[in-house]
């Protein structure tokens, strides 16, 4: 049995080990990181506490998002655990979730790009496909867009 | 034993090893010195009881072998003690020998609990022979003086301090710093409307928020001669094996950092002495064929100048040759020849920082491995610092360090570019002036201004920030805030859309996703408890290839640079000239604007300045000039200065009005004698008198000597 926090990125449903989720937050004010990767939001103050966000749009290759969605809500953050305070900004976040170990797939061969990369595998879960998130990978800013141009 | 230890037992063994790891440096300091004055009893007595204690505690905790070498040494330095055996410098090296002994085998025990498999055999049986008198260096003078067995008991003095863990103190100073940010936004929220009884409150808390951080980060502080605490024996061991004769003398060793600065100078400073014992002091057979002592000098020195501590190594060894340094440059590719023509004198010496240049022509043990200047360079600007060098040949080189106090708060100040604020460590700060657009010229397609009698390259920040705002391109702007700034002893105007409010920021370091980003040093939340990105001067001067650009360097005088003076800036105030030394002015301000009353009187006219209100004086006042209210000061009302210095001496913040900021000038030698009290003395600059202030007794005499945070309520 894995424990996932789970959260929505262009209508995907991905997840991450619960144990790596320290909180979560509503959208907060960023301020941009001028010349840095553009998969860094920029950094926010959480209760004196300076932390990087990286928008997991951005990391993923995935269009960017309207600052405000169509149904109303707003960006959220999903802090980590770890010596450094680092937060993936996600569309909306969803429930904690558990799931079979041996429900576990390999990534649909329909993705592709930095998705594919970061993406280490897929839970069938109620019809619905939960993707887990390569923490590791999508947290190594070497990770870089080099993998991109890959087939 | 060492398996089955209990969580006290290796809470004794932790202190046993720091409190050992400690003593043994403190027996390397004391060995060097009982080598200059071998009959020292308070000096042998302080050996004798470091190894004793040492033997002690291992054999109490089981470290047979630690003990076993402990003890041959403590028994040498009891026969050295007793008189019956003079030190030698055989016998000295084998006890520093023990004290290396000692230290690899408590890094074993810190690694693996117990003291290791080595006897260390042949240094215990040479420790046995020394003492035996085994060596044709026996006693041959009269027995020194029997030293007391007891030490006086003065010696020791009532122990009145605590060890406190690091990691306490690092937290302590992250929770202070959360406080300064909580007291800044505190300060925004009251603002100006509030009720008096809160604005009371407000700045009550400011000032204890302020007395707070700065008692916190004393209790950080360390002298500076934790650093150099090996360097004695490093000059000792390097100089034996290079053939060379080196005495080093320390100078300033009390004065005080933060200890992660001087944790992060320690390797650098290291780097620089062995370089300079390995490249600049020569053997004694060209020293005295060059009619120098056979024994070179080298000296490290410490000291305060202003908000930074300023540290030399010096060594009276042959200096840099320019020309074979620039021959050996282009021989390796770092420079062209055509570059090497166009290069100034310091344009040469700074080749030496260029990474993977090694001014040896062979690879030794010590150096000449192409690593090491560059490094040094790096670390030391990577704490905020810079380092210069000044040499002369055939007399010797000196390298200059200069660095922050402390890192974990710092003095900056807000510009605006773009959407953004950014903070700028006031260290980098030069002044602050408003550019015309027609002054500003175009040199070489790079844009300039002349300033202070010097060309100034410009840098638009929102440029370099790569924003599409871009300040020269505005055609409504008539003048553009510039904020003069140093980087590496270049100067350059930076261009901004405007200027904010100095205030204390707290500095965090970037995240790993965020390293290797040249433009910032860190962030900062504001009082609005927004963050802010803290530009890294240095790197912004690269970024824009200010510091590369020859163009930058004014024109220099070809004067030899290692007498170079402190500088004066000169001003002009409405009954004169008058100079103050540079070193004391903080920054230097346009048209303020003034809180409180507007009357003449000294003790009601104060100056926002940050977060605080400082006093402000007029230059005539503190001369105790009749004041001439119907005297037009430079065309501007009488009571509105038009150009404020913020003058820092020690703790006390002033502003000192007058007319304008002429120029920076090099102090001279020699001063024509004063003509009244607080006047140093006179110079004469452009045909004109000046009078040089001695502005820190004039601000005592006048009495200014509340703390500018008090000053407030």
């Amino acid at each position: 049995m894995k424990r996932f926090a789970t959260f929505v990125v262009d209508g995907r449903t991905l997840g991450v080990d619960v144990a790596r989720v320290r909180e979560v937050t509503g959208a907060r004010e960023l301020t941009p990181v001028p010349l840095a990767d553009p998969a860094i939001a920029g950094l926010l103050n959480l209760r004196g506490e300076i932390v990087t966000a990286i928008d997991l749009r951005a990391r993923l290759g995935l269009p960017a998002a309207e600052a405000v969605a169509d149904d109303g809500s707003e960006a959220m953050h999903v802090v980590l655990t770890g010596a450094e305070p680092v937060s993936l900004l996600v569309d909306d976040v969803g429930d904690v979730v558990e799931v079979e170990e041996d429900a576990f797939e390999l990534p649909p061969v329909t993705l592709r790009g930095p998705a594919g990369e970061l993406i280490r595998g897929a839970y069938q879960r109620e019809g619905a496909l939960l993707l887990e998130l390569d923490l590791d990978r999508a947290l190594d800013a070497r990770t870089e867009r080099d993998e991109v141009s890959r087939p | 034993m060492p398996g089955a230890m209990s969580d006290e037992m290796d809470e004794i063994v932790a202190e046993f090893l720091v409190e050992s790891v400690e003593s043994l440096d403190r027996l390397d300091r004391d060995l060097l010195t009982l080598e200059r004055d071998p009959r020292s009893p308070e000096v042998l007595a302080g050996i004798f009881r470091t190894m004793h204690t040492i033997k002690g505690t291992c054999g109490f905790l089981g470290f047979g072998r630690l003990e076993r070498v402990a003890h041959a040494a403590e028994s040498l330095l009891a026969a050295l003690r007793d008189g019956s055996l003079t030190l030698t410098p055989t016998v000295a090296g084998s006890l520093l020998a023990t004290g290396d002994a000692l230290r690899a085998m408590l890094a074993e025990i810190e690694a693996t609990g117990v003291d290791g498999d080595d006897d260390h055999d042949a240094l215990v049986d040479e420790l046995e022979r020394l003492r035996k008198g085994g060596t044709a260096e026996a006693v041959v003078e009269a027995p020194a003086p029997r030293t007391p067995a007891v030490v006086p008991a003065g010696a020791v003095a009532p122990d009145a301090s605590v060890r406190v863990d690091v990691a306490l103190l690092d937290g302590l100073m992250t929770t202070v710093g959360q406080l300064v940010l909580a007291r800044n936004r505190l300060a925004e929220l009251v603002g100006e409307d509030a009720a008096p009884e809160l604005q009371t409150a407000a700045q009550r808390m400011s000032a204890i928020t302020a007395e707070l951080q700065r008692s916190v980060m004393e209790t950080r502080m360390q002298p500076i001669a934790t650093a150099w605490a090996k360097f004695p024996r490093v000059v000792r061991d390097l100089a034996m094996t290079l053939g060379k004769q080196v005495r080093i003398e320390t100078e300033g060793g009390e004065t005080e950092l933060d200890r992660s600065i001087v944790e992060a100078i320690k390797d650098p400073l290291t780097h620089l002495v062995r370089n300079a014992v390995d490249h600049g002091i020569e053997t004694p057979e060209v020293r005295s064929a060059a009619g120098k002592p056979e024994e070179g000098v080298l000296r490290v020195r410490a000291w305060h100048e202003g908000g930074q501590v300023g540290i030399e190594v010096t060594d009276d060894g042959d200096g840099i040759r320019g020309d074979a340094l620039l021959q050996r440059a282009v021989t390796q590719g770092f420079v062209s020849l055509q570059q090497a023509r166009a290069m100034s004198e310091r344009d040469v010496l700074d080749v030496i920082f260029a990474p993977g240049f090694t001014t040896s022509s062979e690879v030794t043990n010590v150096s000449g491995r192409g690593i090491g200047m560059d490094v040094v360079k790096a670390n030391v600007e990577r704490v905020g610092g810079s380092v210069e060098i000044q040499t002369e040949p055939g007399r010797g080189t000196t390298f200059k360090i200069r660095i922050p106090l402390t890192l974990a708060i710092v003095s900056a100040f807000l510009v605006h570019a773009g959407r953004e604020r950014y903070a700028i460590p006031q260290v980098n700060l030069l002044e602050l002036v408003h550019v015309e657009r027609g002054a500003i010229e175009l040199l070489h397609d790079a844009p300039v201004i002349r300033h202070r009698g010097r060309i100034l390259p410009l840098v638009d920040l929102a440029r370099e920030l790569g924003e599409p705002v871009v300040v020269f391109g505005r055609d409504d702007a008539e003048a553009v805030p510039v904020v003069v700034l140093s980087a590496e002893d270049r100067r350059f105007g930076l261009v901004v859309e405007r200027v904010g409010d100095p205030s204390e920021v707290v500095v965090k370091p970037l995240g790993a996703l965020l390293t290797g980003h040249e433009l910032f040093a860190g962030a900062t939340i504001l009082g609005d408890g927004r963050v802010a990105m803290i530009l890294d001067v240095v790197g912004l001067a690269r970024g824009a290839g200010v510091s590369d650009g020859a163009g930058s360097a004014p024109a220099r005088g070809d004067a030899a640079p290692q007498q170079r003076r402190a500088g004066l800036l000169l001003c002009a105030h409405p009954t004169g000239r008058i100079a103050v030394p540079l070193r004391i002015v903080e920054r230097l301000v346009d048209r303020p604007r003034l809180v409180g009353s507007l009357s003449l009187a000294d003790e009601d006219r104060f100056l926002p300045f940050g977060d605080r209100s400082i006093p402000l004086v007029e230059i005539g006042d503190l001369l105790g000039e009749r004041r001439a209210v119907d005297r037009p000061m430079g065309g501007e009302p009488a009571e509105e200065p038009r150009q404020v210095l913020i003058v820092r001496d020690g703790s006390r913040i002033v502003g000192v009005a007058v007319s304008r900021a002429i120029d920076v000038v090099e102090e001279p030698l020699e001063l024509q004698p004063a003509s009244r009290p607080g006047v140093r003395g006179t110079i004469v600059v452009d045909g004109r008198p000046t009078e040089v202030l001695d502005l820190p007794a004039l601000l005592a005499s006048h009495g200014g000597a509340a703390p500018a945070v008090e000053a407030v309520g």
